[in-house]
């Protein structure tokens, strides 16, 4: 069994066994903030750089952490705010404007190399990737993470009707694209 | 003996109720069959069990290791309920908005390297712990409490001057304010950092990246407020408008 988020942070805050409460810290959520990330940012090596700057920015931040929130939240946030910046800077540096973000990433994911446009789970990230950054994360963290709205709302500092509302539209969305296509 | 009695007790129910005399003294309730005779053993045997021994060996065995792993299985019984939950409420959430998102599986489709989890935390770079030593921290605080202490200096020298004094106002204009700081010691910085309070040394305490400013600048941003609430605190000294000087 996976130890407890409250063991970790006890191993963590001994400095003795600091680097092996990380450890394990890291062993219990990089899956699951992997594919968070990998989610929107496609490309492998981008949520390689991503997930990694995520785990050092907990690392310097693990100390201070209050537990005021749980800690799967906090350090969905940081993987949040680090997968926006990364995208940001893409942006920047690839010259990309806000409308240009959609087909430059449908581009990325048709070139994974098993794309397949027949398959139902394919055309789905098509989809995904044709809504606001925003309402991206708001649906692949419900969807694909099945996360209750509280936690969401944590998480994105967002109120939970603003969260549904999103979910929503973005359902909506992409019932209409799978429909289309 | 046993006759005596009877006789004794039969007068005393003469005298006392002559219909009693005349009953008898047989009980007429019965007992089951061979009852006395099997009575002695049916109470030893009893006795035999209440006195048992319980064996440290009993027939009922759990298996090897059940209650070393009894916690993990109810925890992850718990998590895998109330991921089910989660996921029935989604389902039910997906089949009013867009009932096809059910009809996907959620399999990720993206490939990646194998054995990429396996090695991740030992190709993560840690950085090394930086140790901030208080002698580096009372740096940024003696930097800090320069900055302060110039605006504060260079403001009363402003402040003291008379029409006289004004044009050497225009002296200390011109003075190079670094250098002036780097005549005033460790000691005296030190002494004024433990003597007064230093507003916004904080942020610049916790930023560590954080470029030292200007002490220039400083002076600059002091409010006609800021002086006159100082002349008010000083009695002694002469209110001069300065918004020409200070701009």
């Amino acid at each position: 069994m996976q130890p407890s988020d409250k063991d970790l942070l006890a191993l963590f805050s001994d400095a003795t066994t600091r680097e092996k409460g990380f450890t394990a810290i890291v062993k219990k959520y990089q899956e699951k903030l992997y594919w968070h990330i990998r989610r929107m940012v496609i490309e492998h090596a981008d949520a390689d750089d991503v997930l990694q700057n995520t785990f050092i920015k907990v690392w310097k931040g693990l100390e201070n952490f209050r537990e005021d929130s749980q800690l799967y939240t906090w350090l969905y946030r940081i993987a949040t705010n680090e997968t926006l910046s990364f995208l940001e800077k893409q942006k920047r540096t690839a010259s990309v404007s806000l409308d240009e973000m959609a087909p430059y990433l449908e581009n990325k994911i048709k070139s994974d190399s098993n794309f397949n446009a027949n398959k139902l789970e394919w055309r789905l990230q098509l989809a995904i990737q044709e809504l606001p950054e925003k309402q991206r994360l708001v649906f692949n963290l419900r969807y694909y993470d099945a996360l209750p709205y509280e936690a969401m709302s944590k998480i994105l500092e967002t109120s939970e009707g603003a969260l549904k509302a999103s979910y929503h539209h973005a359902a909506k969305k992409i019932e209409a694209f799978l429909k289309k296509y | 003996m046993v006759l005596e009695n009877r006789l004794h007790i039969l007068q005393e129910l003469n005298e006392l109720a002559p219909a009693l005399a005349d009953v008898g003294f047989d009980t007429p309730y019965r007992v089951p069959e061979h009852y006395f005779e099997n009575l002695p053993s049916l109470v030893l045997d009893q006795v035999s069990e209440l006195n048992m021994v319980i064996p440290s060996s009993h027939p009922f065995q759990a298996p090897v290791g059940y209650f070393e792993g009894l916690t993990d299985k109810i925890w992850n019984r718990l998590v895998e309920e109330e991921s089910q939950l989660a996921e029935a409420d989604l389902l039910a959430e997906n089949e009013t908005i867009a009932p096809i998102l059910n009809s996907i599986d959620k399999q990720m489709l993206y490939t990646i390297p194998q054995g990429y989890f396996e090695n991740f935390s030992a190709t993560l770079k840690i950085p090394e712990t930086k140790l901030v030593s208080f002698y580096r921290m009372r740096r940024w605080m003696n930097y800090a409490a320069a900055a302060i202490m110039a605006g504060i200096l260079v403001t009363s020298a402003f402040l003291f001057t008379d029409k006289r004094q004004n044009d050497e106002f225009e002296k200390y204009r011109q003075v190079d304010i670094s250098t002036a700081l780097d005549q005033v010691s460790e000691a005296e910085l030190s002494n004024y950092i433990e003597n007064n309070e230093l507003v916004g040394a904080d942020d610049w305490l916790l930023n560590e990246n954080q470029s030292i400013p200007s002490v220039n600048e400083n002076i600059k941003s002091l409010s006609t407020e800021k002086l006159d609430q100082y002349l008010k605190d000083n009695k002694y000294l002469e209110p001069i408008d300065l918004s020409d000087s200070l701009k």
